[in-house]
């Protein structure tokens, strides 16, 4: 994990915050730490805010936030 | 009624179709399941998976000439009832509100993500769904409780 990052997670877990933290580092890690917050992953484009849970730790942000994107349109069926 | 596929390409020569379902119901492709399209209802005959996609036999359809005038075909159903789910056609339109009761418009669209499917507010503004706090008044409102700065800007 990315030290940028981890020290804003840090900072965020010792003054008790929830606050979106901005990062561009799509190759780290997602740690214990980082669970509850919300972080904003850059995907090439634009910041997209993810909220970190348990069953996220292990894996990469950059799995969390693929570069490419979906939408589905109001006539659509999708829970 | 919800578009919750369409008919990419026949598939064999016994009139199987290729699907690409747009549903993630996929209870709608169970054998006897009615779908509806421009040119009438099929019923499914039987489904099974095929790679990211469906190979459907609908009753009716006996050869590769029949599947091939169903390329491209719409298939829609009624929408389901099910309180527990969150379903993106009643959520597109829904006003947003915080709980602090401060208004962040309409949900203008709702985009795919692994983590979470996001909610597209005016200006870009993406939300995660899971900070939805109270859907009860759906489709016309809901209720977000986000964290700090994640309405301040479109990224």
């Amino acid at each position: 994990m990315d030290d940028h990052l981890l020290s804003k997670v840090d900072d965020l877990n010792t003054k008790g915050e929830k606050r979106v933290v901005k990062t561009w580092s799509r190759r780290s890690t997602i740690i214990p730490d980082m669970v509850g917050h919300t972080i904003a992953v850059h995907d090439g484009r634009k910041h997209v805010p993810v909220y970190v849970t348990e069953s996220m730790v292990g894996h990469k942000l950059e799995r969390v936030r693929p570069t490419r994107t979906f939408r589905f349109h109001a006539g659509q069926e999708n829970a | 009624m919800l578009e919750v596929g369409r008919i990419a390409k026949a598939h064999g020569l016994s009139g199987e179709v290729i699907v690409s379902l747009g549903t993630d119901v996929t209870d709608r492709l169970a054998p006897g399941s009615v779908l509806s399209t421009d040119a009438g209802p099929l019923v499914v005959r039987s489904a099974r998976r095929h790679q990211h996609r469906w190979i459907v036999d609908f009753e009716g359809v006996a050869d590769r000439t029949a599947a091939d005038a169903l390329r491209g075909t719409v298939l829609r159903a009624e929408p389901l009832v099910d309180d527990d789910a969150l379903w993106v056609h009643e959520l597109i339109g829904a006003e947003v509100r915080t709980t602090a009761g401060r208004s962040c418009g309409r949900v203008e669209a709702v985009e795919a993500n692994p983590a979470s499917d996001l909610m597209v507010l005016p200006g870009g503004v993406l939300v995660p769904v899971v900070f939805i706090v109270d859907e009860a008044d759906l489709p016309e409102r809901v209720v977000i409780d986000p964290p700090e700065g994640l309405l301040d800007d479109a990224g």
